[in-house]
């Protein structure tokens, strides 16, 4: 349910101006500025990459089934669906029920996986050293995550009785504040001494829910406790350090910060690309990354006042945010750059 | 070193890093082989121990151990399993893993002793090339009869292993397997190029497994009906087989439904790492005692206390069939090998057969695009997606067809190089040899249907074809001798399925009030 909720939410929000794909980039993540943009702009930032490893098959079989149930009615051009009535007014009838599932995916993709996976991994680890079981299979794979978890576990070996103490009364005070089910779905998963905890599919038969809105729920979970520990990370010392040294690596790619540099020292858009041997049109597209990830970038520099004004007139004017619409509707002289300029910033000016 | 000093050092190393005393049978013999650097074809049934056979020498000997494993999640529990004992610098290197791991593996390759590899990852010309830098003392063949067209399995890039192992300087050569008629043997050896490799053959028959046959007249439910009574009448762990994925999750669905006090999981390929592994450790860890899966599980899993081995559909050969019941019974107690049988099922695995290797109209379509490949001057894709998209062929397929093309020299290195009349003449050969192959298939599954319908003793006929002498077993031989079971009463135990409160089950995870 809660995956239709978000498919069927993101692509009204997306008012059909996008065709289905949109959709499965914003959750599954691509890492493009146009998805970036899209999520910002139709303001669907919360679900970016809530579903990092969800395969296209299964996206395109969901969309499917909901055409076959009447909730999708496939427009015109390929790959764009309008939704149906009815599917207006499911969403209406589980918003209520929606309140409850509660992410923030532009702000923690980078670091939910890896927060979980070392939570996992370290509880597993305490759990077998206080019961003396030196040979156990972890349950998560992962090089880093066991890496970090061997680091942590060597630095903490001395006092792990009371660590376990005192990560419960961490989780257990965050964890009052969530529903319980959703609480029950992630405690589930946990594994300890001689335990392992349950896969998402068990999960999933046992809820006769579909394996996607298990991991939906979890991550409600997790993004809510890292929003308690990022609000006072003193108080949850055990959980503020699994998060620790976690960093956003991949908010601007690495040829667009050099970019930015280049352009802070003050060279120009074309010394940038000679400089870089770089075509012209790639610095566009890297100061439009750039203005996407930094609301406070000046994208004056790049048109005057009255370009800047023509430009949001005209896109209130056509009630739209495809860039070819917005160009028929503006002077001859601007530029698509520009126009994705001001849309990269566009809520700054609602 | 003489014979006596790597005998006495065999045992300190095995001690040293499994804590075991004493050998099964036939490690030692082959151990002491490869040690002294002869070329040894080792045939040991399941359960007995084979991967010591190269995890023991890897220790010993000076250079690198390299083991070619057909599946991935086999090599990683390898690892895994070795981990756990701490047996040091051991790794496998696999398609899955991230970028960034592999190449810090690939960087150090000189600290690890044992690497284990798919036939695939060994194509990869990095690799190959980092290899060759290293001393390679020992090259495994895990799983051997792959090799063989005759063996199950058929994978081409397991041909292609004879040119690895001359690239990476002859180091001597282990093959290990659990089942292989003579012919399989011969074959192995053949596509080796290693004539002269030392036989170690063992027997592979296992008294203390009881083996039923059922035939069901009567309609699918009725089967389903029949399975329930078998697992009705065991506590034990019970793992049971079926031919498709979809297949296990309904009856494990169906099971959960009808049998209240059973802990039932499924597995298969689909599932994702995470979640196979859970379930596959809560196995290992008797937290679920009934497993409904297809063949990807149960390699590699070494858990003593198997009781049953069901399987709810045929079996597509013998040898694949003797492997997973060998799973029964590793702790030496008696166990129960189960075969539900209707005649209807025959289809599936003759339409499994079908769809496993190109059809004469993929063939055919894939022989004309090649054409225009070749005259536009484009490289074939690498990526089997895009291969699936402009082929409109499955992976799996694609894969035995390339290496048929480059035997043919059609393909060289992506590109394509031909002309039309010779694309005719090797479009005739692939499709007659895939017709054979098709046949062989076809023969393995009416060996099957012929065991099954044996009127003599099940057992003999099971493993005739593999050993001379075949131990006796007076009491439950099989169900044609005559099988009475003694627990088939039901029993009554209260399994603890979770119902507490979220509280209740942290408190339990974090050990509270467990520890003080």
């Amino acid at each position: 349910m809660i995956f239709r909720y978000v498919i069927l939410s993101a692509l009204k929000n997306l008012q059909y101006e996008r065709s289905v794909s949109a959709v499965y980039y914003l959750i599954q993540g691509k890492q493009s500025i146009q998805t970036i943009q899209d999520a910002h702009l139709f303001e669907i930032d919360k679900y970016y990459r809530i579903t990092k490893y969800l395969n296209k098959k299964r996206f395109m079989k969901e969309i499917q089934l909901l055409e076959q149930e009447l909730y999708l009615e496939a427009m015109p051009n390929e790959n764009y669906y309008e939704l149906t009535s009815k599917a207006n007014e499911w969403l209406e009838k589980n918003e209520s029920k929606m309140e409850l599932w509660i992410v923030n995916g532009m702000r923690y993709h980078y670091i939910d996986d890896v927060f979980f996976e070392r939570l996992l991994l370290t509880i597993q680890v305490w759990a077998n050293f206080v019961k003396n079981e030196r040979t156990y299979i972890p349950v998560i794979e992962k090089f880093e995550v066991k890496h970090w978890v061997k680091q942590y576990f060597i630095n903490s070996k001395n006092n792990v009785a009371q660590l376990m103490k005192n990560l419960y009364e961490e989780l257990a005070e965050i964890l009052h504040s969530i529903d319980e089910l959703y609480v029950e779905i992630f405690v589930l998963q946990l594994t300890s001494y001689k335990k392992y905890g349950l896969a998402k599919v068990q999960i999933a038969e046992k809820t006769g829910s579909p394996k996607e809105d298990i991991e939906l729920m979890t991550l409600t979970v997790v993004h809510q406790i890292l929003d308690k520990v990022d609000a006072e990370p003193t108080r949850f010392p055990i959980l503020a350090h699994l998060k620790s040294d976690v960093t956003e690596e991949k908010q601007l790619t690495f040829s667009a910060s050099k970019t930015k540099s280049l352009l802070q020292k003050g060279y120009t858009i074309e010394q940038v690309a000679q400089q870089r041997r770089l075509k012209e049109n790639t610095i566009y597209d890297h100061i439009v990354e750039i203005a996407i990830h930094d609301q406070t970038f000046n994208i004056q520099s790049y048109m005057t006042t009255d370009e800047r004004h023509d430009i949001i007139k005209a896109i209130q004017q056509v009630q739209s945010y495809s860039l070819k619409d917005i160009k028929q509707a503006v002077t001859e002289n601007i530029s698509y750059f520009q126009i994705r300029l001001v849309l990269a910033s566009w809520n700054k000016y609602l | 070193m003489t014979r006596i000093h790597i005998q006495a050092n065999l045992y300190e190393h095995l001690r040293n890093h499994f804590s075991y005393t004493s050998f099964h049978e036939g490690q030692e013999e082959i151990i002491l082989d490869v040690l002294r650097g002869r070329d040894v074809l080792g045939i040991l049934r399941t359960g007995t121990g084979k991967s010591l056979c190269y995890q023991l020498p890897a220790k010993m000997l000076p250079g690198i151990t390299i083991v070619v494993s057909p599946l991935i999640s086999l090599m990683i529990d390898q690892v895994r399993e070795l981990e756990a004992i701490h047996y040091r610098q051991v790794v496998a290197l696999h398609s899955f893993q991230q970028w960034s791991e592999r190449q810090t593996i690939l960087r150090n390759l000189h600290h690890y002793k044992l690497i284990y590899v798919s036939p695939e990852i060994l194509q990869n010309k990095q690799i190959i090339t980092l290899f060759k830098q290293q001393h390679v003392s020992l090259f495994v063949v895990d799983e051997a009869h792959c090799i063989s067209q005759w063996g199950y399995d058929f994978r081409p890039d397991y041909l292609r292993l004879l040119e690895v192992i001359e690239t990476l300087h002859n180091p001597t050569v282990l093959a290990l397997t659990g089942t292989a008629t003579p012919n399989v043997q011969n074959d192995i050896q053949d596509k080796l190029k290693r004539p002269n490799m030392i036989e170690h053959v063992y027997p592979m028959d296992r008294e203390n497994i009881s083996l039923v046959v059922e035939e069901i007249n009567g309609s699918e439910a009725e089967k389903l009906d029949h399975l329930l009574t078998w697992i009705k009448g065991t506590n034990e762990p019970t793992i049971v087989y079926f031919s498709s994925r979809i297949a296990t999750e309904k009856v494990a669905q169906h099971i959960a439904n009808q049998l209240a006090n059973k802990r039932v999981a499924y597995y298969h390929g689909g599932l994702e790492t995470t979640d196979r592994l859970k379930i596959q450790q809560q196995f290992m860890n008797d937290q679920l005692e009934i497993i409904c899966c297809t063949s990807a599980f149960g390699m590699g899993i070494n858990k003593a206390n198997i009781r049953m081995i069901i399987h709810y559909h045929l079996p597509p050969q013998i040898e694949s069939y003797i492997q997973e019941i060998g799973r029964a019974g590793r702790d030496g107690r008696d166990s129960i090998s189960v075969l539900l049988y209707r005649q209807e099922d025959i289809h599936i695995p003759l339409q499994i057969i079908e769809n496993e290797l190109p059809t004469h109209a993929e063939l055919r379509f894939i022989m004309e695009r090649l054409i225009d490949y070749q005259d536009n001057k484009v490289l074939l894709p690498l990526d089997e997606d895009v291969i699936e998209q402009q082929f409109l062929i499955q992976p799996t397929k694609w894969r035995y067809l390339l290496y048929q093309l480059e035997q043919h020299g059609i393909v060289k290195e992506q590109e394509v190089q031909t002309t039309e009349s010779t694309i005719k003449e090797v479009f005739n050969e692939i499709n007659h040899f895939t017709e054979q192959r098709l046949r062989a298939k076809r023969q393995q599954l009416n060996e099957v249907i012929n065991w099954i319908h044996t009127q003599s003793c099940l057992r003999t006929k099971l493993y005739e074809p593999f050993q001379q002498d075949i131990t006796r077993k007076e009491a439950n031989c099989c169900s044609n001798c005559g099988v009475v079971l003694e627990d088939s009463l039901e029993h009554d135990v209260s399994t603890d399925k979770e119902t507490s409160d979220w509280q209740t089950l942290l408190k339990r995870v974090l050990l509270i009030g467990d520890i003080d």
